[in-house]
C-alpha cells in the first residue's frame, strides 16, 4: 500500500464543493428531496418541517449537515458496494456489515430530508483511492481496514461539529444520536480487524494500519478542560477514555482521496 | 390622669412578666376589670429574679431541625432569653455550636441577627446522627446538646451546565463502581478477552469519574452510595447484561444531555466521552451475542432512522434508581 495516498493532497475545491449551498441547490433534484422527505422518520420529519416553516436552516447548519451528508454518502456507498461484491467473502461478519449498511442508508435519508433542496449531490467515489486499496472489494482485510478508518473518522467528524450545532437543540441531538451509532460501528469493526488484540477503543494515536495514521492524529490527547485525565489512569487508558474531534478540513483531507468529483 | 394611666401600664407590664415567670394562669386586673389572661411556660430553674435585659444561657432556647438530609444545610436558630424567659431583642451575645457524631465540626460561630436571635448553619455530609452542643457566652443553652438525625440526603445536582456535568458525574460514579466490582470479583469462566475488555472499561469509567470530579472541583456532588444487590457478580449473564444496560443508558443520557449544555467546551467533552460509552456498549453487546447485529441492535438504534436513543434526565435517573441509594435532586437541571 502507498501509505501517503490516504492522507494525500486535499483537492482544493473539495471543501467548497461540499459546502457550497448555491451549487448544491443548482445541482440538486428537488424531486429527490421531496421523495426523501416522504420516507423520512417522524422525528426528523418534524425537525425538517420546523426548519422549512422558518423558511430555511441557517447557512452554518446547512454547511454542517451537507458535510455530514457527504460522509454518509461515502459510507453508504462503501458498504453497499462491499455487500454487493461477489468477490468479497465477508463470512461470519456479513451480518455486522449489513446492520452498519442499513444505518448508513438511514443517515443519508435523514440528512437529505432535513436539507431538502439544499442537500449536496452525492459525489463519485473511488474506494481504491486511486489504486491504493485495489483489493478493497475482494479482500475482507482491506475492506475492514477501510471500514474502520471511515467509522473512526465519522465519529471524529460529528464530534467536531457538535459545537456548531449548539444553537439548534433538535439538530444537535440528532447529530449526537448519529455520532453514537458511528461509535458503535467503529467499536465493532475495530474488533473484527485482522490485527491481533485490536480494541474497540483507540489507544493513543496508534493503529495497526499505517495508512490510517491521519485518522488517528491527535487521539493521544489526554487534557480536557485544563485537566490531564492521565493522572487518573495511564496515558494509554486516558487516551482510550476520550475520543477526539477533527475539523471539517481534517476530515475532508482524509476523505479526499476517495472522492473523485 | 396621664400619670395614673402610665402607672397602670407599668403595673400591667410587671404583672405580665410575673405571669410568665411563675407559669401560672394569671388574671390581670386593672381598675376592677379583667383585661387579660396569660398562660406562659418557662424553665423550672427560673427564679424570675434576673434583670430583664440580661441574657441567661440556661433560659435561652434553640430551634434545631430533628432531621436533615446529608448535603443540605441544617439551620439552627437560637433565641436569647432573660432569666424570666422573655425574649431578648438585642444582639451581642457570643453563640457557637459544636457538632459531634457523624459530621463532627466546630465550634461554629453563630451569625448575630441583632435582634436576640442567632443563626447557626452547618451542612452534614454523612448520613447518621449528630449531637449539637450550643453555648451562649460559654454556657450551654436550654436543651443542649440537641440530636440531629442526618438522612441520606437528596443530592442536588446544582443548576445550569454544572448540573449537567454533575448528572454525568453521577452516572460515571455508578458505572465505575460497577466495573470496579466486576474486575475485583470476576465471574466464573471469564475469558482472557472478557477480562481485558472489562478491565479496560473499568479504567475508562474510573477516569471519566475522576476527571469530572476534578473538572467540577468545588461544584462536584458528593460520592453517591450505590447498591448492586440485584447483580449476581458470579454470573456472566448477570454482569454482562447489567453492563449492557449501563452502557446503553450512558449513551442515551449523554445524547439527551448535550442540548442542555450552554458551553461548547463542555459539549465537546461530553461528546468525547459519549462515543467511548458507545464503543463500550457495542463491545459488551458483542460479547453477549457475537457477530450478530446486536452491537448496534434495533432495540437501541432505531432501524427506521438509524438514530441511537436520547433520554431525558428523568428517564435516565428512573432507570438508574434501583442502583443508586443516594437520592438525587435533579430539579436544577436545565430543561432545554
Amino acid at each position: 500500500m502507498k501509505m501517503n495516498n490516504l492522507l494525500g493532497g486535499l483537492d482544493p475545491d473539495l471543501a467548497a464543493r461540499v459546502l457550497s449551498r448555491r451549487e448544491a441547490v443548482m445541482r440538486s433534484s428537488k424531486m429527490a428531496g421531496a421523495l426523501a422527505i416522504a420516507s423520512m422518520p417522524v422525528a426528523f420529519g418534524l425537525m425538517a418541517k420546523k426548519a422549512f416553516a422558518q423558511g430555511t436552516l441557517p447557512q452554518p447548519i446547512i454547511d454542517v449537515l451537507n458535510f455530514a451528508l457527504t460522509l454518509e454518502y461515502l459510507e453508504d456507498e462503501f458498504y453497499r458496494a462491499g455487500l454487493d461484491s461477489p468477490d468479497l467473502d465477508l463470512g461470519d461478519t456479513r451480518t455486522v456489515f449489513e446492520q452498519i449498511s442499513a444505518h448508513e442508508t438511514d443517515h443519508v435519508t435523514l440528512l437529505e430530508g432535513a436539507l431538502g433542496a439544499s442537500a449536496v449531490d452525492k459525489p463519485t467515489f473511488d474506494f481504491t483511492a486511486g489504486g491504493t486499496f485495489d483489493d478493497v472489494f475482494s479482500n475482507p482485510a482491506t475492506f475492514i481496514t477501510l471500514a474502520q478508518g471511515f467509522e473512526d473518522t465519522g465519529v471524529r467528524a460529528y464530534k467536531g461539529q457538535a459545537g456548531n450545532l449548539i444553537s439548534d437543540n433538535t439538530i444537535l441531538t440528532i447529530a449526537l444520536q448519529i455520532h453514537a451509532v458511528e461509535a458503535r460501528h467503529a467499536s465493532m469493526v475495530r474488533r473484527l480487524s485482522q490485527s491481533p488484540g485490536e480494541k474497540g477503543w483507540i489507544t493513543l494515536a496508534s493503529n495497526s494500519v499505517a495508512a490510517l495514521d491521519a485518522v488517528y492524529a491527535g487521539e493521544d490527547n489526554t487534557v480536557h478542560l485544563g485537566v490531564d485525565a492521565a493522572q487518573f489512569g495511564t496515558a494509554e487508558s486516558a487516551s482510550e477514555a476520550f475520543d477526539e474531534p477533527l475539523s471539517r478540513e481534517e476530515v475532508l483531507a482524509i476523505a479526499g482521496p476517495f472522492i473523485v468529483q | 390622669m396621664i400619670d395614673r394611666l402610665n402607672h397602670g401600664l407599668r403595673e400591667l407590664d410587671f404583672l405580665a412578666r410575673l405571669a410568665k415567670a411563675t407559669s401560672r394562669r394569671t388574671f390581670l386586673h386593672w381598675s376592677g376589670v379583667t383585661i387579660a389572661v396569660a398562660t406562659v411556660g418557662c424553665g423550672d430553674d427560673d427564679d424570675g429574679t434576673g434583670p430583664s435585659g440580661t441574657v441567661s444561657a440556661a433560659d435561652s432556647t434553640a430551634t434545631v431541625p430533628a432531621m436533615v438530609s446529608a448535603g443540605s444545610a441544617a439551620t439552627i436558630t437560637v433565641q436569647a432569653k432573660n432569666s424570666a424567659g422573655s425574649n431578648i431583642t438585642t444582639g451581642g451575645a457570643t453563640v457557637s455550636a459544636t457538632v459531634m457524631g457523624d459530621n463532627a465540626a466546630g465550634p461554629i460561630a453563630a451569625t448575630d441577627n441583632g435582634n436576640g436571635t442567632y443563626t447557626i448553619t452547618y451542612t452534614p455530609a454523612n448520613a447518621g446522627t449528630d449531637t449539637v452542643a450550643i453555648t451562649l457566652n460559654g454556657t450551654a443553652i436550654s436543651g443542649s446538646p440537641f440530636t440531629v438525625t442526618v438522612a441520606a440526603g437528596a443530592v442536588s445536582l446544582g443548576t445550569g451546565d454544572i448540573a449537567v456535568l454533575n448528572y454525568a458525574y453521577a452516572l460515571e460514579q455508578l458505572e465505575a463502581a460497577f466495573y470496579v466490582q466486576v474486575v475485583t470479583t470476576p465471574y466464573s469462566g471469564i475469558t482472557a478477552e472478557e477480562t481485558a475488555i472489562l478491565t479496560d472499561i473499568r479504567d475508562h469509567e474510573v477516569i471519566h469519574r475522576d476527571f469530572l470530579k476534578a473538572a467540577l472541583a468545588a461544584g462536584a456532588i458528593p460520592d453517591l452510595s450505590v447498591d448492586f444487590t440485584a447483580v449476581d457478580f458470579t454470573s456472566r449473564d448477570s454482569v454482562l447484561q447489567t453492563a449492557r444496560t449501563f452502557e446503553d443508558l450512558g449513551v442515551a443520557a449523554y445524547n439527551g444531555a448535550g442540548q442542555l449544555l450552554e458551553s461548547a467546551d463542555y459539549l465537546l467533552v461530553a461528546g468525547k466521552i459519549v462515543s467511548v460509552e458507545a464503543r463500550h456498549a457495542a463491545a459488551i453487546r458483542d460479547l453477549l451475542n457475537p457477530l450478530s447485529a446486536d452491537f448496534a441492535g434495533d432495540d437501541v438504534v432505531d432501524p427506521t432512522s438509524g438514530l441511537d436513543r436520547a433520554f431525558t434526565p428523568t428517564q435516565v435517573l428512573t432507570a438508574a434508581d434501583p442502583f443508586v441509594v443516594t437520592p438525587i435532586d435533579p430539579s436544577g437541571l436545565p430543561t432545554a
